[in-house]
């Protein structure tokens, strides 16, 4: 593949730990933990009962935008994320998209797939009680029939998100919606990736929103079994890498990341933090249940990444596990990386930091590929938290504790159901103008 | 985009009644089933499904029961056209897994509407309610009965990458790969990275698939969007891409080369409903073959402002809209399909999806 050089220049997210990545890097200092008791529906009679909401009441970032969008927010949570993080950022956002041409800079987001939430719907459902079976179908109706814009109120679709964002920033080379569940938005960032490295576009746009916290969802990721079932406090729901995981924390993000070419940098007189230096990108081809036990389809996208970066696994300072805290999982990304760098493993610093954000599913690669690239500018390791027994005493650094060491290059991991396995290694630029050829 | 170099060797593909490529010059083919469904605003929705299980005729590569359980019937059917795309097809187990695989999804909800029905009617009305109970005690009762019944894979059932997934299981693609959603320029996208993929030289062989869901909830995301009646059929197709290499290496004759893509780079429009301008301008800067295979958007309307376009800028034609409806994201798959079964020396194949981007792609077929 010809090979462009592909800066990040600026990134911002809303999650769990805070709105705005200012907030969020300091919610990791300070070790807060998002998992929390469901305030968003009842959880009375279920399992499970916690969750890593992002702030409720976003409607300080809205409440003067048109009715429709207002009416899009009220039943579409990833929409609502996408839109307060798209408000936080697009000052800087217009910043670098202010003379660009929109046939050379694109978009593409990560997102999840979700019904209308039940919970929400409710008081307008009780007029169609008479038949139950049909009361869903009805307020569908009901409500898309009031509707003059041409737009659903209700089932809006998937590239919703990645088509408004085109729309406010004139991002006309392409639109794409990635739907891989929990790999979604880091696919986003690699099919950026690849296309400002094959000139393809100057600017892409990447990232991705989800949430799972409606009733539905929960009761449905809780029927699979991978949502934690521990009778403890929410907040020590998820843990990672521990001998007592037995589940995640169900979780909501949206993260919005602008990569570039050199060419957009220095046209631009822009200054870019990091730089993407390859990825891997595999499917298990094994069964959609679960992860191939043997850790195949992993290795080859974690080795996939490190040769196309020209990295030895020995310049890995810090990787940003996918780490989801459920049985098979852990283990096996551990071991597949441990075989994968082999002797190096012993120096690079590894966590998971889904016990304190939860698993924002499709938005999971943004959230964490943000977190990453934050903790990188801050020489900051996030510790893995509601680590007691670790699965592996020795061999690498896998810190309880919050540590700082300098962090030159990093890299981050997400593996999906259905068996896709994405990695991305990216390298902090101290001095950009030094760093050009 | 001129392209050089990335040839299709093997297709495949399901549309409702239809099997075999030389079946869709057939005016008027069997649906298996076709249900019409009155939608919102008064318009009607006219969807042809997919009937594809282990006693329908002639299918050869039903997945296993244990998977068929929690597929979607357009998942059933790409996993059935990823195994007839690479039967015959000499190439190593480790061949396959060096092969891309980028797919496009349609709306995935569609098939599941009925047990969404049941899981909303039973947290709804559960049985076990009783007058005088708490706020709390009513809330137990009705989310024990939504987890009750609410099936313990419906996840997986519902997953946007599935077909992707099984596809791979059952046809060993194991590189890299996507997944796009959910409307028909989704194919385009992946069409354009495996044309880059082949000329860069990043893979020999990239499958292109594509499983487009249609029904209710789909008619919903698009409802606003069209003129009059939406009109469109659940459907799977898939091409194996190969480079010059590739196909050297096994003594292999491909079926056709895709010569040109391009599309417009139109800034979607989100909160309007486009009209056929932009298209006209796209048209007019592409240098044209005789005959043009077009997709028809989704409803009767948008066809027959398609056609009148098609007719102003081609001497020729072909649509399988009038049988079909619009296919969704495996709307350009399928004309390509359909121009290289009809033998057609040189065609392009003309798409716009519901929010106003168009596209082009050329095909030229290569006599045996």
């Amino acid at each position: 593949m010809s090979k462009n050089r592909v800066f990040v220049l600026d990134y911002e997210s809303v999650t769990p730990l805070g709105v705005g990545q200012e907030a969020i890097f300091e919610s990791l200092n300070s070790n807060y933990m998002g998992g929390r008791e469901v305030s968003s529906f009842s959880t009375e009679g279920l399992k499970n009962h916690g969750a890593a909401e992002a702030e409720q009441d976003l409607s300080r970032f809205y409440q003067d935008e048109p009715e429709h969008i207002q009416r899009i927010i009220a039943f579409d949570r990833k929409f609502e994320l996408m839109f307060v993080n798209y408000k936080i950022f697009k000052n800087r956002l217009l910043e670098i998209f202010k003379d660009h041409d929109p046939k050379r800079a694109g978009v593409i987001l990560g997102v999840g797939l979700d019904v209308s939430p039940i919970e929400k719907l409710e008081p307008y459902l009780e007029k169609y009680m008479d038949n139950p079976m049909n009361a869903f179908e009805k307020v569908l109706i009901e409500f898309n029939s009031k509707e003059e814009k041409a737009l659903s109120v209700l089932q809006n679709p998937l590239d919703l998100s990645a088509l408004y964002l085109a729309q406010e920033l004139s991002l006309a080379a392409f639109q794409k919606t990635v739907i891989t569940a929990c790999t979604s938005s880091t696919q986003a960032i690699t099919l950026g990736y690849k296309a400002i490295s094959r000139s393809q576009a100057d600017a892409v746009l990447v990232g991705g929103t989800d949430s799972i916290i409606n009733l539905m969802a929960y009761v449905a990721f809780g029927k699979l079994g991978v949502i934690s079932n521990s009778d403890k406090d929410p907040s020590l729901y998820c843990r990672p890498f521990d001998h007592s995981r037995d589940g995640t924390l169900v979780g909501e993000a949206s993260g919005l990341c602008v990569l570039a070419s050199e060419e957009f940098v220095r046209k631009h007189n822009l200054k870019p933090k990091f730089e993407i230096l390859g990825f891997g990108n595999t499917l298990d081809g094994h069964k959609i249940t679960s992860a191939d036990p043997s850790g195949d389809g992993m290795r080859r996208a974690l080795s996939m990444a490190i040769e196309m970066s020209g990295i030895s696994p020995s310049d890995l300072d810090y990787v940003n596990l996918h780490g989801t805290a459920t049985r098979l999982n852990d283990e096996l990304e551990l071991n597949s990386f441990m075989e994968v760098v082999g002797e190096a493993a012993s120096n690079i610093t590894v966590s998971s930091t889904k016990s304190r954000h939860g698993h924002a599913i499709a938005a999971a690669g943004i959230q964490e590929f943000n977190l990453l690239c934050s903790c990188m500018e801050n020489d900051f390791v996030p510790g893995n938290m509601n680590l007691e027994n670790p699965v592996i005493e020795s061999g690498i650094d896998l810190p309880k504790a919050n540590k700082n060491k300098p962090l030159t290059v990093g890299m981050t991991n997400n593996f999906a159901f259905g068996g896709v396995n994405t990695s991305i290694i990216v390298k902090k630029l101290s001095n950009y103008e030094s760093s050009v050829e | 985009m001129i392209v050089k170099d990335v040839f299709i060797s093997s297709i495949s593909f399901r549309v409702p009644g239809v099997k075999d490529p030389a079946e869709l010059k057939n005016s008027d083919p069997i649906f298996e089933t076709a249900s019409s469904v009155i939608g919102a605003n008064n318009k009607s929705i006219k969807v042809g499904l997919l009937e594809l299980n282990s006693k329908s005729k002639n299918i050869d590569f039903m997945p296993k029961k244990s998977d068929a359980k929690i597929m979607r019937p357009d998942v059933i059917a790409s996993t059935i056209c990823a195994q007839e795309l690479i039967q015959g097809i000499e190439l190593t187990e480790s061949d396959w897994k060096n092969t891309s695989f980028y797919m496009a999804n349609g709306f995935c909800l569609d098939r599941l509407s009925d047990q969404i029905q049941e899981m909303s009617a039973m947290y709804l009305k559960p049985d076990g309610l009783e007058e005088n109970m708490s706020k709390e005690q009513i809330a137990i009762v009705k989310n024990q009965a939504l987890s009750r019944f609410t099936p313990p894979l419906f996840v997986l059932n519902a997953l946007t990458n599935a077909a992707q997934s099984f596809c791979s299981q059952y046809g060993g693609f194991k590189y890299d790969n996507t997944t796009l959603g959910n409307t028909s320029q989704s194919t385009i996208y992946n069409l354009e990275e495996a044309c880059l993929d082949i000329m860069e030289g990043f893979s020999d062989r990239v499958v292109v698939g594509s499983s487009n869901g249609a029904g209710f909830y789909s008619g919903f995301s698009k409802q606003n969007r069209t003129a009059g009646e939406l009109f469109e059929s659940e459907a799977s197709a898939f091409l194996l891409l190969e480079s010059k290499k590739s196909l050297q290496d096994r003594g292999a004759k491909p079926l056709a080369k895709i010569s040109f893509l391009e599309d417009s780079k139109t800034i979607p429009k989100l909160f309007s409903v486009n009209d056929f301008n932009e298209d006209q301008k796209f048209l007019e800067r592409i240098n044209k073959s005789e005959v043009c295979y077009y997709s028809g958007v989704s409803s009767k309307a948008d066809f027959e402002e398609q056609t009148e376009l098609v007719k102003k800028f081609y001497p020729a034609g072909k649509s399988l809209f009038q049988t079909w409806g619009n296919f969704g994201v495996s709307s350009q798959l399928i004309d390509i399909i359909h121009g290289i079964s009809d033998k057609t020396a040189r065609f392009d194949c003309y798409n716009r999806d519901l929010y106003g981007r168009s596209s082009i792609i050329t095909i030229e077929v290569i006599d045996e």
